[in-house]
């Protein structure tokens, strides 16, 4: 062999060493990779494999004006790992305690409870029999996941070791940095997104709300989910000991894509002062309910819709379900003489009659297809022939009922369906009803007397409020519109929604007589609501009294007083409507003229302000004044 | 030893070849977990500047809101009370709509003022409502 300046049996030595460190190592790897390999593997996989969910944020709702009405904070799920604590880390317990409003028996028992019972059957599969046991670290184990999936696998006594017991639900981000300051070894948290309403009970019935399993319950959070929710996202990759992503061994990664935001088309302003206006209502008239919405006249997109009662977003869960009803769209009323538009617009359209057609309205009965028909009484005597403008303006119920009878009940009944009563408006949440409207096949005898009157027709608040939208949009009924547009996470339009026009109710000439008819309703010592009159502004409008159906029968002390009216009237920009259900005026009934009209001023005075609409001819009447300084 | 000897020549250039050989394996893995290291340092590094990103994005959400909350009207309007500030809306009868463009209404109004001797009493048509 060699003669080299190693002797052979060096080199023996040597080669036998390495041969047997390496037969060494072959043994070992033999052991790690193939008889010890599934047990390593679970082991492996259950202490460093983890799939991370990356929660998606769920998409703001905003205002027209781009003010927030729901977004998405963050706040940390508190839990702990009662086999990491520490002793020396007791004495802090109680100020952990402390900061998160927990009872301190309550948390000492949390935390030196270290195991819990045996699994129900199909969650307690062992790792390694279930493949690969990733932990799977959503953001919020302590909500979106059972608090046992983390748990060790059980002993032989079926016990388990409890690896995540939760603490608090929501702590904020300022309270949990102080947590963390205290250095409790196995406390820890999870950061999840929850909703937060900045208005409070502002638009709580459009806005709706997402309850505490995360799951949007009503409003556009629950008709825009889809836009709203997102797509979570995920990563797989490895932790250390102290349960830190280890960045390097990331292997897949699917990013979360956040939700988009919903503009709505209301206005944060104009609702404010709708719902103001409504407390006014409850505690002038304590009614039983009230409902105010306010429109654009020319596109339909609603800028305010309230409802008395009404509660907060952000203690949902203390509202009663009753107040969480948005009842201008889930119950219906008679919409009284709020109706009779309905009658004179459908005459004047066919051609039947002008405005200034004249109607005996002093009649107790009349002849009609070979019946005496009765009807309902005026509150007021008449000493002369009514022309229809009059009919409107006094709100004559046996003008109402001839003009009716002018068209015949196919014809009544096609105009009451073509300006949307009978039919959803088409609001697209919140359980709307159609509404009641017979066909004529199945009208009673006074029937004719008193639909056009508006009786014996049922109507949502929002039907009513469109109906008058018609008048107001030139002869047009319009889709009732809340959403405005949709943006995605960056900001750009995703879609953006227009007006939409159901049909054409009457034409553009009807309307502006019907329109010129209606201001006569708000002019003094003429019509029935002189209190809503705005000086210096066209109002058209018309007020509704319905007795309400207590036990079966019209009530003569329970009434739905409502306004609904629009402005100014030849260029209208602004339909507003207020019912008020069951309101308390003392000494009377509760006539809209009373409880409704002088709302719709108050309300349209503000408008007039924040929106700046100006009257159309208002140099008319002014007279001139001197402008020093941009002051007057 | 023998060096002039060829085979103790091989054994020698084995024995080099070996350490040079362990000397660049050793390199090569030191460069390797060298470069793992730095891959991990550049990883976590990047985890944190994304926790970071993410922290403030929360911070900006819960101020916004908070912004929101505080200019919400009804909180206004409890302020203007607290403070007595004494704040109201105008009602249309305070507010004077005006047909001409403001903007040359008054620069027309500054202009006679600069070239007259005395202030120009101005009158514009302007509408008044009571």
């Amino acid at each position: 062999m060699s003669k080299g300046f190693a002797s052979n049996f060096r080199l023996y030595l040597i080669a036998f060493l390495i041969l047997g460190g390496l037969t060494g190592i072959g043994v070992r790897l033999v052991f790690l990779h193939v008889i010890d390999r599934a047990d390593l593997l679970a082991h492996v996989e259950k202490t460093r494999r983890q799939i991370i969910v990356d929660n998606a944020r769920r998409g703001d709702i905003l205002d027209a004006n781009g003010h927030l009405l729901a977004t998405s904070r963050t706040l940390i799920v508190l839990g702990v790992d009662p086999q990491s604590l520490r002793p020396e880390d007791e004495a802090k317990w109680p100020r952990l305690a402390e900061l998160i409003g927990m009872p301190w028996p309550e948390l000492h028992r949390v935390m030196t409870t270290k195991t819990r019972g045996p699994a129900p059957a199909a969650a307690a599969v062992p790792p390694a029999a279930a493949g690969l046991a990733f932990n799977v670290m959503p953001g919020n184990p302590g909500e979106t996941t059972d608090e046992t999936a983390l748990d060790d696998a059980p002993d032989t006594t079926g016990q388990r070791p409890i690896r995540w017991a939760r603490l608090s639900e929501g702590v904020e981000e300022s309270v949990y940095d102080q947590i963390q300051a205290l250095g409790i070894r196995g406390v820890y948290g999870n950061r999840t997104y929850r909703r937060t309403y900045p208005h409070n009970a502002l638009a709580a019935h459009l806005v709706g709300y997402v309850n505490k399993a995360g799951e949007p319950a009503s409003g556009v959070e629950a008709y825009a989910d889809f836009y709203l929710r997102g797509q979570n996202g995920w990563r797989e990759g490895e932790r250390d000991g102290r349960r830190r992503e280890l960045a390097q061994f990331r292997t897949r990664e699917v990013r979360p894509v956040d939700g988009y935001h919903v503009f709505l088309t209301i206005d944060t302003v104009v609702q404010h002062l709708v719902e103001a206006e409504l407390q006014h209502i409850a505690r002038q008239f304590r009614p039983a309910k009230a409902t105010i919405i306010v429109s654009d006249a020319r596109s339909g997109f609603i800028l305010g819709l309230g409802n008395y009662p009404s509660f907060n977003l952000n203690e949902f869960n203390t509202a009663p379900l009753d107040v969480q009803r948005n009842t201008a769209i889930t119950d219906q009323l008679d919409p009284g003489s709020t109706f009779k538009i309905v009658p004179a617009a459908g005459a004047l359209n066919d051609g039947l009659v002008t405005p200034s057609t004249r109607f005996d309205c002093m009649l107790a009965t009349i002849e009609y297809k070979g019946r005496t028909r009765r009807f309902i009484p005026d509150d007021h005597r008449y000493d002369h022939l009514l022309p229809v403008s009059e009919i409107i303006s006094r709100s004559s119920n046996i003008g109402a009922a001839q003009l009716g009878m002018k068209l015949g009940e196919q014809r009544l009944y096609q105009y009451a369906r073509a300006f949307g009563f009978g039919e959803r408006a088409g609001f697209p949440f919140g359980g709307e009803i159609p509404g009641m409207l017979n066909a004529p096949e199945q009208w009673t005898v006074p029937d004719i007397t008193r639909i056009p009157a508006g009786y014996s027709v049922s109507a949502t608040p929002l039907q009513i409020h469109y109906a008058m939208g018609t008048i107001a949009s030139g002869g047009e009924l319009l889709r009732p519109q809340i959403i405005r547009e949709i943006r995605d996470a960056s900001n750009e339009p995703v879609y953006r929604f227009d007006r939409q026009v159901k049909r054409r109710v009457v034409s553009e000439q009807t309307a502006r007589s019907v329109a010129r008819m209606l201001q006569g309703v708000v002019r003094r010592g003429e019509g029935t609501a002189p209190d809503a009159a705005i000086p210096g502004y066209e109002v058209a409008g018309k007020t509704g009294t319905a007795q309400k159906l207590v036990n079966g029968a019209y009530s003569k002390t329970n009434h739905i007083g409502s306004f609904s009216g629009f402005f100014p009237a030849s260029r209208p920009e602004l339909v507003i409507t207020v019912i008020v259900d069951d309101g308390r005026v003392p000494g009377k009934p509760a006539y809209g003229s009373i409880v409704a009209a002088p709302s719709f001023k108050r309300l349209a005075e503000q408008l007039i302000q924040h929106l700046d609409i100006k009257p159309v001819d208002y140099t008319a009447g002014a007279r001139l004044v001197a402008m020093e300084g941009g002051r007057r | 030893m023998h060096k002039s000897d060829n085979r103790a020549f091989v054994n020698q250039f084995l024995i080099y070849s070996l350490v040079g050989m362990l000397c660049f394996g050793g390199t090569v893995g030191m460069g390797t977990v060298w470069l793992r290291h730095q891959i991990s340092e550049s990883a976590n590094a990047a985890r944190l500047v994304e926790n970071r990103i993410r922290e403030i994005e929360r911070h900006v959400t819960e101020y916004r809101a908070e912004i929101e909350r505080l200019q919400n009207p009804a909180e206004l309007e409890r302020l203007n009370r607290e403070w007595r500030l004494g704040l109201q809306q105008a009602t249309p009868a305070q507010v004077v709509h005006i047909d001409t463009d403001p903007v040359q209404t008054l620069a027309a109004k500054r202009n006679r003022e600069l070239f007259t001797d005395s202030p120009a009493a101005v009158t514009l048509n302007v509408a008044f409502r009571n």
